[in-house]
Order: structure tokens, then sequence, then C-alpha cells
């Protein structure tokens, strides 16, 4: 599977056929047994531990469908802590700017326990872009949340992806948001193949 | 290193209830651990001191002969430079009084200084430290016991005549510290200078007495150090080293027991606050395992997050360690003292720096020791689980997590030696720790899953509370290990003190104490003293005969032969033992044993010697005796007796409780064999006022002046005086492991039961009524406190057994109702703690669930 810059690709499937290991090996958590996984021409496959998370945080950002917010943490330090990671001094003023633009400037102290599902996501959309990164992973990121919001939270991740030319690979069952990205692939028996031509 | 910092403060900041909450139990925790071990470093500090007092000194060297300036200069390289000597010379002689009437006394020669610890309590004088003697060392005066000055004839003012010269008694003893190797003596004791002692012109080449050599250390010195500095330079066989700790294998005995307890007690506290802390951490990290994964997939590296968890573990101990400090420091002086006036016992208890330290290293250290296992969980943290709907990630156990206990074993059991005084002591614990450890780890791994089946057709709540027992096996095992854990500490320590109180004799040990001492009595006078003292009303109790004989043969072979030559002998403490089997002894024949005595092994006597049976007479060996010796069971000892052998088989061992004051003996035989040999009685007069007991002795005095009659009531009193403050040491500090020990229990339900409130409020959702809930959680706390409290009191049972047999003298008596009321206790505490922790979330709403999920 190759990706271009600023591309956007929906991988649809059924539970269980592997579209959370696809995810993890994108995302560096886990190794392939075989083949290799390559952002920005870096062989993930090679690296060590460590070097995937420098690149995970450099490079990735990932938006889980359970939000995966620190709940001790306010809205503002979720967003932050990406930038934190990488020893960005302005981590603060740039988490605020990333917040405003998912519209939560008036949630900005609050804890992920005091924040509606949507607005969790928005918080995780919001993480996941704060460093400008070059790949987005998204894992079914409207799963957890009614149509509307899901609608909502799901227009926001495309249309920062766009304006920020973000790839963005996009794990759904919702055939209209695969419709959305510029191709889709359906991943079955562990084999990626075309939807839609 | 910033970012971990900011983030650990940060993660803490704001989650203040769930800091708060491992804050205050583990700061509970530490308080039980601080109360303990400052009132241990108390208690200890205040009994050394008056043991002290038996010794007169810190250090004595004590030998039947004189100490040579080689030997003595040998024993000063050991010491500091600004050591204080004195020297005293203690032997029997006779001694007479004005009327000619003489009587056999014990002469104590004492140099200027002495005693350096304790005083001298004087009829006239009022009392007077040793640096407040004068007069005794400036003219030829002598101190004298007061029933001496019946039994000569003499009073104050009066000349006493002692070999060749006289001295004029200025004063009667009261009371006197320092020299006390037994608690009796056989004869009253005249104080005289040792600067006059040659004049008597008593110690001649071959005469027997005893030569004492006593130093005062400075303060701080560590006497057990330089004791053992001193025994090794001395080699002579003949020389005993002695610290107060040794003065009088009686009292001494009875304060290494109390010193070894009190180690066991700050041991029981030690692990008591680190199982609670490591407990605690335990949980505190399993809850936050997931959101380290999501700081992982954030790009975090491992090393990162672990670094972040241990600042929080850190901080988190500090912040439990700071207020229990503040609250001991504010509140163990106020507590000291109304200690002390419950038991009329004064104790200044402090936080000494040595506690200070541990605390904060207990609450740092054991989190991280004991977190080791849970820890271990982020090196396998799977972030990928992030991607999975129900999974928790690092929840999946792994069979490295024993080997990652091992490091937190080790330095446990270091920290068992460091804390105990005794290797033994500190080993055996460990042992019996560890190996409870690894029966409930047993117990609870299978022991659900197996009750869960037994269970399955139970009433529902039953069944309920057994399935998540069985399921929820992680929350289980280590609420059972602690619990378990925790009720044998708790119940280790007034098991222990049970035994230790029979030995030491709590039950009105003073009550027992003899007034008088009677001996050399003959046969022949047997009926009219019994008669006399009838007719006062006092009769003469514990009659024991009192025969003198001599080792002919052990095992067969001449006792001479069996007497290893010094060289032979590896190291002093041979060469000592071997210098104690001395040829003569004394022995008594009696069929039973006294209250005083227990059969430690072998059976009680047979019956009456036959004398046509042609089978050897039995006899009964005091243990350590028989150690000294090297008898055991069934051996043969050849003795005689005025020249005539008896042939002696051992049929028993037993233990005698020299503190009772009862006439008691290292070889007793069976009546028969011993009625006819010459031979002197000795009994004893209870409840005797003062005016009574001058009374009995003027006329005993008269009537029988061959009779030897001592006060003992007061060398007996201060050892009583000493024995009473173990006595409230034991029993404070049982009282005091038992109330850290229940809260330390309320710690680990309370943690257990917060863990499972999401759970409960699941069911909840799923439709259980309150009722149903509350009736599941006191039966699942229920079973879980009521089995793990019963198998930690079984361990418990078992470990103070094998402390005792290993490290006690096998002091061990079965206290019943104790067992059946920590059980019941624990389980009451489970049932109320769980269910007050289940109240919040059987108060939450459910929709409050569904949103966090």
């Amino acid at each position: 599977m190759d990706v271009k810059a600023g591309e956007k690709v929906a991988i649809l499937g059924p539970s269980g056929c592997g579209k959370s290991t696809l995810l993890s090996l994108l995302a560096g958590l886990d190794k392939p047994d075989v083949g290799t996984v390559e952002i920005d021409g870096q062989n993930l496959a090679k690296m060590s531990e460590d070097e995937r998370s420098q690149t995970r945080s450099e490079k990735l950002g990932i938006v889980f469908q359970q939000y995966h917010l620190m709940r001790n943490l306010t809205a503002i330090e979720n967003v932050g802590l990406p930038l934190e990671i990488l020893g960005k001094t302005d981590y603060a003023d740039r988490a605020r700017i990333s917040l405003k633009k998912v519209g939560l400037s008036h949630r900005v102290a609050h804890f992920p326990s005091e924040m509606s599902g949507g607005e969790c996501q928005r918080v995780a959309i919001a993480r996941a872009l704060v460093t400008r990164p070059s790949l987005v992973l998204a894992d079914e990121p409207s799963g957890n949340l009614d149509q509307k919001t899901g609608q909502e939270v799901m227009d926001m991740l495309f249309s920062l992806c766009e304006e920020y030319k973000t790839t963005l690979i996009l794990v759904t069952h919702n055939q209209e948001l695969a419709n959305r990205c510029d191709r889709a692939l359906f991943l079955k028996n562990g084999a990626l193949g075309k939807l839609n031509g | 290193m910033k970012f971990v910092l900011r983030q650990a403060w940060r993660e803490l900041r704001n989650s203040r209830s769930f800091c708060f909450f491992y804050s205050l139990n583990l700061a509970l925790g530490l308080i039980g651990f601080m109360v303990v071990d400052s009132f241990r470093e108390s208690i200890e500090t205040k009994v050394t001191n008056e043991s002290k007092e038996l010794l007169g000194a810190d250090l004595a060297l004590r030998a039947r002969r004189n100490i040579t300036y080689e030997e003595l200069d040998r024993a000063r390289s050991t010491l500091p430079t600004n050591v204080r000597e004195a020297r005293a010379v203690d032997f029997f002689s006779m001694a007479a009084g004005p009327t000619g009437r003489s009587r056999l006394v014990k002469v104590v020669a004492i140099d200027r200084g002495f005693p350096f610890h304790g005083s001298f309590k004087l009829q006239l004088g009022g009392e007077r430290r040793g640096d407040e003697i004068d007069l005794l060392h400036e003219r030829k005066f002598a101190w004298i016991y007061p029933e001496a000055r019946a039994q000569l004839g003499i009073d104050l003012g009066e000349e006493l005549q002692l070999g060749d010269t006289k001295f004029r008694i200025s004063d009667l003893i009261k009371e006197e510290t320092g020299l006390t190797f037994q608690p009796t003596d056989l004869a009253p004791k005249v104080f005289i200078s040792r600067d006059f002692l040659e004049d008597t012109n008593l110690l001649g080449e071959g005469s027997l007495a005893y030569h004492t050599h006593l130093f005062q250390l400075p303060n701080g010195a560590d006497l057990a150090l330089f004791g053992k500095g001193l025994e090794k330079v001395i080699d002579s066989p003949e020389i005993r080293t002695y610290t107060h700790r040794q003065a009088g294998h009686r009292a001494g005995r009875l304060l290494r027991y109390l010193s070894d307890f009190l180690s066991l007690v700050s041991l029981v506290a030690l692990f008591l606050a680190c199982l609670g802390s490591g407990f605690l951490f335990h949980g505190f990290l399993t809850h936050r395992l997931p959101e380290l994964a999501t700081l992982v997939s954030l790009g975090a590296t491992r090393s990162t997050a672990l670094r972040i968890f241990v600042v929080q573990l850190f901080l988190l101990g500090i912040f439990a360690a700071v207020p229990a400090t503040l609250a001991c420091a504010i509140f163990l002086p106020a507590l000291s003292g109304v200690v002390s006036d419950m038991t009329a016992s004064n104790v200044q208890v402090f936080v000494s720096l040595r506690c200070l330290l541990l605390t904060f290293g207990v609450a740092v250290g054991s989190g991280w020791l004991l977190a080791l296992p849970a820890l271990g969980k982020v090196s396998r943290l799977r972030p990928t689980e992030l991607f999975q709907e129900a999974a928790r990630p690092g929840s999946k156990p792994s069979g490295m997590g024993l080997l990652r206990t091992l490091p937190g074993l080790a330095a446990f059991w270091v920290l068992c030696l460091a804390q105990a005084h005794s290797d033994k002591l500190a080993n055996v614990f460990f042992g019996c720790f560890l190996g409870s450890l690894v029966l409930l780890y047993l117990l609870a791994r299978f022991g659900f899953g197996i009750g869960e089946k037994l269970l399955s057709r139970a009433r529902l709540s039953i069944r309920l509370a057994a399935r998540s027992l069985a399921r929820n096996r992680a929350g289980a095992l280590t609420g059972f290990l602690a619990i378990g854990l925790g009720v044998l500490l708790l119940t280790l320590i007034p098991q222990t003190h049970h035994g230790l109180g029979k030995e030491i004799g709590l039950d009105d040990a003073a009550g027992n104490l003899p007034s008088l001492f009677l001996f050399d009595l003959q046969e022949e006078q047997l009926p009219g003293v019994q008669s006399l003292l009838q007719k006062e009303g006092a009769p003469l109790g514990n009659l024991t005969p009192w025969i003198r004989g001599r080792i002919k043969t052990l095992k067969g072979s001449p006792f001479e032969k069996s007497t290893l030559q010094e060289e032979e002998l590896n190291n002093p403490d041979e060469q000592r033992r071997n210098a104690f089997r001395n040829r003569s002894f004394n022995l008594s024949y009696r069929q039973n044993l006294l209250e005083s005595e227990q059969l430690l092994a072998g059976r009680p006597f047979s019956g009456r010697f036959d004398t046509t049976a042609g089978k050897p007479a039995e006899i009964s060996v005091e243990h350590k005796y028989a150690k000294a010796l090297g008898l055991e069971l069934g051996d043969r000892m050849g003795i005689e007796v005025a020249g005539i052998p008896i042939e002696a088989e051992v049929v028993n061992l037993r233990r005698v409780r020299w503190t009772s004051f009862q006439p008691n003996f290292f070889v007793q035989m069976q009546p028969g064999a011993l009625e006819q040999a010459p031979k002197t009685f000795l009994g004893t007069l209870h409840h005797l006022d003062q005016k009574k007991k001058q009374r009995l002795q003027d006329l005993l005095v008269r009537e029988f002046p061959t009779v030897s009659i001592l006060d003992v009531e007061r060398t007996g009193r201060k050892i009583l005086e000493i024995v009473g403050q173990m006595t409230w040491a034991l029993q404070v500090m049982a009282a005091l492991s038992i109330l850290a020990g229940l809260v330390i229990l309320y710690c680990v339900v309370r943690e257990k039961a917060r863990s499972q409130s999401w759970e409960m409020n699941l069911q909840k959702v799923l439709g259980s009524t309150t009722g149903q809930l509350r009736r599941q959680v006191w039966v699942e706390f229920g079973i879980l406190g009521g089995t793990a409290a019963s198998v930690g009191v079984c361990l418990s049972l078992g470990t103070s057994y094998l402390l005792s047999a290993q490290v006690f003298d096998r002091v061990w008596s079965f206290r019943w109702d104790l067992p059946l009321l920590v059980v019941f206790c624990v389980i009451v505490l489970s049932i109320i703690t769980a269910d007050l922790g289940a109240r919040k979330a059987l108060r939450e709403k459910p929709v409050r669930l569904l949103q966090e999920g």
C-alpha cells in the first residue's frame, strides 16, 4: 500500500480482519514479521523502539475510537502533551490555538470527565494535529458518537487535514465516510484490495 | 527530565482525591510503623539503662583470679581512650560481730567511682551514686545488709571483724546496684573499700574470690561492638566478658528475649507498613497503565513513561511520609504521656533520626521494590491494545512477575538483618514470612477457583461473590496475600508475647517473690524450725534438699578426660563453655516439677528409685546445663555424693524460670536415691512485712544460730522491676502492633473495595438492586477476609512456634482466644470497610458509568 502525501485513504473491513493490527504497524507500535513500513522514506521496521517513538512524536498523530485522553489532564494539557514530549516550550500557546481550531476555546481547563463524547473526540483530534504531523491515523473516530456529533467530528477532521495538507488513513465501517476519502481499500483475510476502483 | 517531572507533578496535582486517598492510607501505615518503632527504641533505651544498673557498668571482665596487667592492657587496647575504670573483688568469708557471733558473709570490696550506673540507697546516707561515696574509701568503714545486723549481733557504729582487721559499720544498705550476676547470693553482703582489702589478709594464694574489672564507655559508644572486641582479645577461658545484657544469666536472658522481641516487633511493623504501601502502589500502577500506553502512543518512550511513574511513586511516598512524621512528632510525646500514666511506667518516646530515615526509606523505597512486579507491566505494555475496544493495556499476566519480586525480597532480607539484633531472628522471621507468602499465593491461586465450583449452586449473592473472587483473580490474590500476611504479622506479636509472658512470669511475679530465703537447715533442725515458723504464722515453703555432688563420668567416660584441652577448642565461646563444666555441682531430688519448670523433652520420673532393680537413678537436667555438658536424653552420668558413686540416666530435660525465685537446681534426681546422703535443706518464707521479717530473723538467729537467712526481696525486687518493664513493653508493643495491623488491613480492604466500584456500578446498570449488591459485597469481602485471616492466623501460630523454638528457647504457649478474635475482627472489619468503600459506587448514577465507558 502506498499513500501519497496529503492523500486521504479509507480502510474498511469486517471485525477481526486485522484493521487494528494494520494501524499498530503503521503507527510503529508493533513491528511487522515480514515487509516494511515506511513513513517519509524511513523504514519503521528497521528502527529501534525509541527511534519509532521519536518518529511517532514527530510525524504521526493518532485518533482512537475511545479517545484515550489522560483523565487527570485538562483539555489544554492533553493537547499540549505531544509538544511537550517533543520538548517544545510553546506547547501551551499552540495547544490553545489547536483547541480553538476544534471549537473548544471554552473548554480549555476542563477534564475529560467534564466533557461530552464529541468534545473529548475533538480534543483527541486537536492532540493528533497539534504537532502538524505528516500522517494522521484515525481508528473509527466517530464510532462512539451519535450520528450528528460523529458527522461534526469527521467534518472537522477532514477539514483540518485538508488545511494542513496532512495525509489521513481512516479505518471505518462507514461507507459514507469512506466515500469522502480519495480512495478506499478493503481489508480481508489479511490482504488489502481496492473497494471501488 | 523536565517533562517527566512536570508530567508526574501535573497528573498528581490534577487527581487530588486520588493522591489524597493513597497518601492517607500510606501515611496511616507509616504512622503505625513510626509509633511502634519509636516506642521500641525508647523502651529499649530505658530497659537498657536499667539493666546497666545490674552490672553497674557498661562492660566488665570477671574472673576467679586476678586479672593480669597484660590482660588489662590488651582489653584497654580495644576500648576508646576516655574510658572510666573501677575494680571490685567479691568473695565469701566468715565475719564476726562484737559479741563474737560469726556468720558467713559476702564481702564486696569496691573502688572509688563504683557503681558507674545506679546507686546505693543507704539508711542514713540516703541515695549515693558512685562518685558521691567518700568516707567508705577514706576510713575502715563497712556497709552491711540489714539482716546481717541480727545475724551477727552488730549495730551501727560497732566494729565487724573481717580477717585480720576490723571495720566500723557506718550504714545499712536498703538497695544497691552493680555486680548482680545472680538474683540471690547465699550470704548477706558487706561492702568495704578495696583500699583496705589487703589489711584483712583474707585473700591469699588459692583463695576463691571473684575479681571484676568494670568499664564505663563514653556516651554513644556501641557497647555490643566493644563487648565483642573485648571478647576477642581476652582469650583466657577463666575470664568472662560481660556486657550489661549478660549480667546474670537470668535477668540477662530475659533482656535478650526482650531485645529480640522488640526487634521482632520492629520487623513486624516495618513489614506491615511495606505491605500496605506495596499493595497501594500496586493498585496505583494498575490503575495508571492505560494512560501510560496512551503516552507511549503519543511518542513518549517506555523509559519516559517509567520515569514518570517512578517520580510519582517518589512524590506520593514523600506526601505520605511528611504528614506522618509531623503527626508523630506532634502527638507521640502526648501519646507516651498517656501510655505512661495508664501503665505507671515512665517512658519518653521520641522519633529518632534512624526511625525518620527508615520511614522515608520505607515510604519511597518499599513502594518501588514492591511495585517492581507491577512495574514490569510497563515494559510489557502493548499500546496496540489501545486500538481494541475493550482491552486494558498491561493487564496481561507474565511469568516473569515472580522473578521481579526477587529484588524486593532480597532488599527486605537485608532490612531484616539490619533491623534485628540477631541474624538468627532475622533469618527465621524472613524464612517464615517467605514460606507463608508462597503458601498464601498457592492457596489463593487455586482456592478461589475451587470455591467458585463448590458454590456454583449457592444463593445468587454467594454465587456472584465466589465468581467475582475467582474471576477477578489479580485483585483477589493481592487482597488475600495482603490480608493473610497482615493477619500473620499482627497476630505474631501477641502470640509471642503470650509465650514470653508465661516465661517471664507476668502473673503476679512480685507476689510470688519470697521474703526470706533460709538455707543451711540441718535435717534434725527441720521439725523445730517448721514448728517455730508455723507458730508465727509463716509456714516454711518450698522445702528442698540440697546435696553437693561431683561428676565422675559423662556418657561412660571419666569426666576429667572429657574436658578438652584449651588449645583443642576452636574459639573463646567453646573454651568458656568448657570452663563452665564444673566438676562439683549442687543437686536435689523431687518427684514433680515446680510451676516454674517446664518439661522440654523426655518423660517425668517413673516413681521412687528402686535400689534392687539394678537400674540407674533417673535425673532431670536443666536444658542449658545439659547442653554445656553435652548431655542428651538417655545419656548416663556418674555422680559421686559423699564418696558414694551413683549411676544416673537423663530421663528429661527441663526449662527453669529462674526469676521465680523458687529453689531450682540444674540437676534433680528421682526420690529414693539421695535420701540417705548428707544434705542440708533450703526453704522460703513469703508475704512478710518488714516488722515480721525482722522478728522472724531475730527468733531464728536465737533458736537456730547455724541457719543462714537471706533477704532476697531486695535483689528480687530490682530484677522484677526490670521484668515489670519488660512485661509492660511486651503488652504495649503487642497492643500497638494489633492497632497498626488493623489500620493496614483497613487500608487494604478499602483499596480493594474501591478498585471494584466499577464492576459494582456495572451490575447496578444491569439491574442488581442496591440491597443485592451490598449483600454480595458483604459475602465477597467476608469470604476474602475470613479465609485470609484464618490462614494468616494458622501461619502466625506456626511462625511464632518456630521463632520460639529457634530464638526464644522454646518459650511458646498456645493462646486459643486470640486467633478466634482476630479472625472475627478481620471479617467484621472487611465487611464494614468494603461496605463503606462500596457506598460511593452504589450512590453513583449508572449514567456516569456509561459516560466513562
